[in-house]
């Protein structure tokens, strides 16, 4: 029991330390694909949604703490991220991973809520200007992190 | 009853969860500035900071002639800058402001550990802290200009605000006209906003730190003027800055060491004591 939780909080932490240093090394334009995301979205869709949206929960307080960032903003984000992708969920997990259109339109819709929220939410201005652009921003941000993720998803399928 | 309330929770508490746990972002998110969440903040981003560096030290060798001539670079630009705002104004006030040329800088080379890359929250932790002498306010800039602001100090590590983050307000200077305006990020561009349709402002003019900020010294370059947007009623305009640093590619900064002037702070002191 105390491995199941604890080894899905270690690899988070892990992934938050790639997110912060390395990531960044392959930013385009600003843009990043967000691969603390991915392994929630995928936690989510293995788990379910009550168990997926808590641990993005306190994921997300661990990002936004060691980030430096607005505390608040990723817990938001990660949360209504990761209980999106829990209506994906099934009983067998590996029925899910080899729905190909089935992930792809999961990671673009949630990671585009996940992107769109996060920005809107570090924004310190009440009113919100140029909403077109971070539409845009969410847009490219979700295609990135898609691509990404199908990079990863395609180099393992041979074992699914 | 209870049994339709039953049956009734089981299908929305998935709901009711995702209700509670965003509520509970909310508030903490309102809950920023209260000095509890900056100490888990610091807490955090400092332990998290220990590890980041030991990651980074593994993939970047450290070059100190390198650094010394960084450091070098960076002094002459200040230098310059100054110099250039020198040469636009009077003899008169070139004889008054001889007087601060004379300050010296003091820059404490630092290098990033980790950036958050958002488009409202260009925040980045560096491996320097009270220990090195960065203190809270200190402007962070690099060889081309401005880069942000030390908003939290830990030991060893300082988390900067960039120009990139929209909690970032600073008091600017358009040089040419000499129009005092605060730049600020939009999430999509820096921008000058409030200045009169009327002022002097054309494509190329540079922009510089204020001489009415009380927080960052004067001159220190922040970009060039690339647009100017009129509002609605024609009366005012945003004007558009393209950064002379760019901020999201960096690797290596400098923290300028400023003392707030001794006398400023007795001024405000005795303004707040009337």
């Amino acid at each position: 029991m105390l491995v199941k939780i604890s080894i899905p909080f270690l690899l988070s932490f892990v992934l938050v330390a790639i997110q912060l240093i390395v990531i960044p090394l392959i930013s385009i334009n600003g843009i990043v694909p967000n691969v603390l995301l991915i392994y929630l979205l995928f936690y989510s869709l293995k788990h379910g949604k009550i168990v997926g949206t808590i641990f993005a929960f306190f994921i997300g307080f661990v990002f936004d703490a060691s980030s430096g960032g607005l505390i608040g903003s990723g817990m938001f984000a990660f949360t209504i991220a990761s209980f999106v992708a829990g209506f994906f969920q099934k009983n067998n997990f590996t029925e899910v991973l080899k729905n190909i259109k089935v992930i792809i339109m999961l990671i673009m819709f949630s990671s585009f809520l996940f992107f769109f929220s996060y920005s809107v939410l570090g924004n310190s201005e009440a009113i919100m200007k140029n909403h077109f652009s971070y539409f845009l921003f969410s847009i490219f941000s979700a295609l990135y992190t898609t691509l990404f993720a199908l990079s990863v998803y395609i180099f393992r399928w041979k074992k699914l | 009853m209870l049994i339709f309330l039953n049956k009734i929770f089981s299908i929305v508490k998935e709901y009711i969860l995702l209700f509670v746990l965003l509520i509970i972002s909310l508030i903490i998110l309102s809950l920023n500035n209260k000095q509890e969440v900056k100490k888990i903040r610091g807490y955090a981003f400092g332990s998290f900071a220990v590890w980041a560096n030991v990651v980074n030290t593994l993939f970047t060798s450290s070059n100190s002639e390198l650094s010394a001539l960084q450091i070098e670079n960076a002094k002459l630009m200040l230098q310059v800058n100054r110099l250039r705002e020198f040469a636009l104004e009077n003899a008169e006030l070139k004889s008054l402001l001889n007087y601060k040329i004379e300050s010296k800088y003091k820059l404490i080379p630092t290098s990033i550990v980790s950036k958050n890359i958002s488009k409202t929250q260009g925040v980045y932790i560096v491996n320097s802290g009270l220990k090195d002498s960065v203190k809270k306010s200190m402007p962070v800039l690099n060889e081309r200009g401005l880069v942000g602001i030390v908003t939290e100090v830990t030991d060893n590590y300082s988390v900067v605000q960039t120009l990139l983050s929209s909690s970032f307000k600073i008091s600017a200077t358009i040089i040419r006209g000499n129009v005092n305006g605060v730049a600020s990020w939009n999430g999509d561009q820096l921008v000058v906003s409030n200045i009169p349709t009327t002022s002097d402002i054309n494509k190329g003019d540079r922009v510089v730190t204020s001489t009415l900020s009380t927080i960052l010294p004067p001159s220190i370059p922040i970009g060039l003027v690339v647009g100017k947007e009129s509002n609605i009623s024609g009366l005012l305009s945003e004007v558009v800055i393209k950064p002379f640093v760019d901020v999201r590619s960096i690797k290596n900064v400098f923290v300028l060491a400023t003392v707030k002037s001794s006398q400023i702070d007795s001024l405000e002191l005795n303004l707040l004591s009337k």
